[in-house]
């Protein structure tokens, strides 16, 4: 009776910022977290088209939960489901105990979505929108303004915030959709895809706010099909086919893949020539296509480099670049599902 | 009424700040209003010019506040569909007919701004408008029944036509259909039979033959649009569009997949 009043006091009403988010308040008696997102047996059909086969997971408080699959998977219409912008065919998905069918006004206070579109309006400035979005869960003008000017400044966009939003590069423009969802109450931030279209030094910044924001007590969902992107997150969660196949920490993740090394080589041709003879380096004959060469995988990389230079020189194709490095978690991906993340 | 505001606030700002929206909305009626009298009434007595001068203004401001219901606010819907916003509004605690109804008022102020100015610059053009406090009271109350109509046709618009232009190009569309075949510019008398009862049926043609004819007499319409029957149908349709749009808006663009 006392947990569940703890957390209707905390789940529900107004609180101060995320980042306060008392986490104290939300454990429960043992000292375990409770569950932020808990999804039981979900499916979901597009008339005959089953998109999610039976999804299960909990996700503790505070945690960093990364989705990962390709295109398809279901990643999209998972964290869809959990936003409250789709419904489910059967299973339950629990928001901190509320149902999100049932209970949607709670739950809807409770989550900040940010979908993979840019959804901020381009005529408005920065703190217009923050101040839109703010005024739209509840709270009023002048209230609203304070918490904008809140967000704005953790999020780095303090100094842009009279900007219009027309005038921001993609990376500004993500962080402010991220602000709009950082809202007093929200406990669970679900972002999806969030870096695409973000180049590496505007990717690495964003997910750096966003690992920042998560330490400070929000429980972030995150989905993407980019294997770097998972790598900050403290749970990865592999998806293909309407079913979560795998779920771990990233390091037992690797360890539970047997992966110690991946060769990466660019080349200057890419034909099925080349990926036959890297084939036979390959410890498993697994051979994964890359932007601008190939990976294998192999125990022993600095025994086989000078065989693979060789070999591949024997049929007219140059090596630009070949380097040995441990495995990431898109190779992990690929070791365990023998799909790629991105084709 | 906090939600409602923001919406009002967002709406108005966007329209404001696009720099086509105002041209297109704002432009054409202006033109439409200097450039026909050079073309049509030349030939006309002098002492009917003022008053033809006038209608021709009262049907200008009918065909902003058309632009502004049928074409600028499905635009505008579409385009923030095509950017997500319904789904990050779909996550958020706000009902449907909160942010309707902070899009309408948008329009409404949108359009008023627009009619004043369309007003101001046909009496400074030389309108002459010939009526009481009670017709212009009246007269408003007609002004309201298009816009009505027009917001129910454009949220009727934005729940099926996908895509910013695709919405736009729609309302234009039927904003231009409406005023060449509802007698509003071409006059009553001369139109077929059968558009002749289109011009009474439709709330729009029906609302602005009964401002003309107040403002400005019946002589200038070709016939009494103020009967009973018409009015009260006039009303009950202008009504009833908005209604439907408010429910189809309501139900097809923040439908949940």
């Amino acid at each position: 009776m006392m947990y569940k009043r703890k957390t209707k006091l905390c789940a529900t009403e107004l609180v101060p910022p995320l980042y306060i988010a008392n986490s104290i308040f939300l454990r429960k008696r043992d000292g375990k977290r409770m569950n932020a997102i808990t999804i039981h047996n979900l499916q979901k059909n597009y008339g005959d088209d089953e998109v999610l086969k039976g999804v299960n997971l909990k996700i503790e408080e505070r945690e960093f939960y990364a989705l990962m699959g390709p295109n398809g998977s279901g990643k999209t219409t998972l964290a869809s489901i959990i936003a409250c912008t789709s419904l489910h065919s059967s299973g339950t998905v629990e928001i901190y105990g509320h149902n999100v069918v049932e209970e949607a006004k709670k739950v809807k206070k409770l989550i900040g979505y940010v979908p993979q579109e840019n959804f901020s309006s381009l005529h408005l400035t920065g703190k217009e929108n923050a101040i839109y979005f703010t005024r739209l869960f509840g709270f009023s003008k002048d209230e609203a303004k304070k918490i904008a000017r809140d967000m704005l400044d953790k999020m780095g966009l303090f100094e842009d915030a009279e900007k219009r939003v027309s005038n921001y590069s993609g990376g500004m423009r993500k962080r402010l959709e991220v602000a709009t969802a950082l809202l007093p109450g929200v406990k669970i931030l679900i972002l999806d895809e969030p870096t695409t279209g973000l180049d590496p030094s505007a990717r690495k910044n964003f997910l750096g706010l966003i690992k920042r924001v998560n330490e400070k007590g929000a429980t972030v969902f995150f989905v993407t099909h980019i294997g770097e992107d998972a790598e900050i997150a403290s749970r990865v969660g592999f998806m293909d086919k309407g079913k979560i196949v795998m779920d771990d920490e990233p390091e037992r993740l690797r360890k539970r893949s047997g992966l110690k090394n991946v060769v990466n080589i660019e080349t200057s041709i890419k034909n099925d020539r080349v990926c036959n003879v890297l084939k036979q380096f390959s410890d498993d004959d697994k051979i994964l296509e890359t932007e601008k060469g190939f990976k294998i995988y192999c125990q022993k990389p600095e025994e086989i480099t000078p065989s693979i230079v060789k070999s591949l020189d024997k049929i007219g194709c140059k090596v630009t670049r070949i380097e040995a490095m441990p495995p990431s978690i898109e190779d992990v991906f690929f070791k365990l599902t023998e799909k790629p993340l991105r084709r | 009424m906090n939600q409602v505001a923001a919406v009002v606030e967002k709406t108005f700002k966007e329209f404001l700040r696009d720099k086509m929206e105002i041209f297109w909305t704002f432009a054409v009626p202006l033109f439409f209003l200097i450039v026909l009298p050079l073309m049509f009434y030349v030939d006309a007595p002098k002492e009917v010019i003022s008053n033809l001068k006038g209608g021709l203004t009262l049907t200008m401001v009918i065909f902003l506040i058309m632009t502004a219901g049928q074409a600028n606010l499905p635009g505008s819907i579409a385009s923030d569909k095509g950017r997500g916003l319904y789904l990050k509004m779909a996550s958020m605690p706000i009902k449907p007919w909160k942010e309707a109804l902070g899009r309408v008022l948008a329009v409404w102020i949108f359009s008023s701004i627009g009619a004043i100015l369309v007003l101001l610059v046909g009496l400074i053009y030389g309108a002459k408008l010939s009526c009481g406090l009670i017709d212009a009271l009246e007269s408003l109350g007609f002004v309201l029944i298009t816009f009505f109509a027009s917001v129910g046709i454009g949220l009727t618009i934005a729940a099926f036509v996908k895509g910013e232009s695709a919405a736009t190009h729609t309302g234009v569309a039927i904003t231009l259909l409406t005023y060449f075949l509802g007698g509003m510019v071409v006059s009553y008398s001369s139109l077929p039979a059968l558009l002749q009862t289109f011009a009474r049926i439709h709330p729009i043609c029906s609302a602005n033959a009964s401002i003309v004819f107040l403002l400005e007499g019946e002589d200038f319409v070709g016939y009494n649009p103020l009967n009973t029957g018409q009015i009260c149908f006039t009303i009950m349709s202008s009504l009833l569009i908005f209604i439907i749009g408010f429910a189809l808006y309501s139900k097809f663009c923040w439908r949940k997949k």
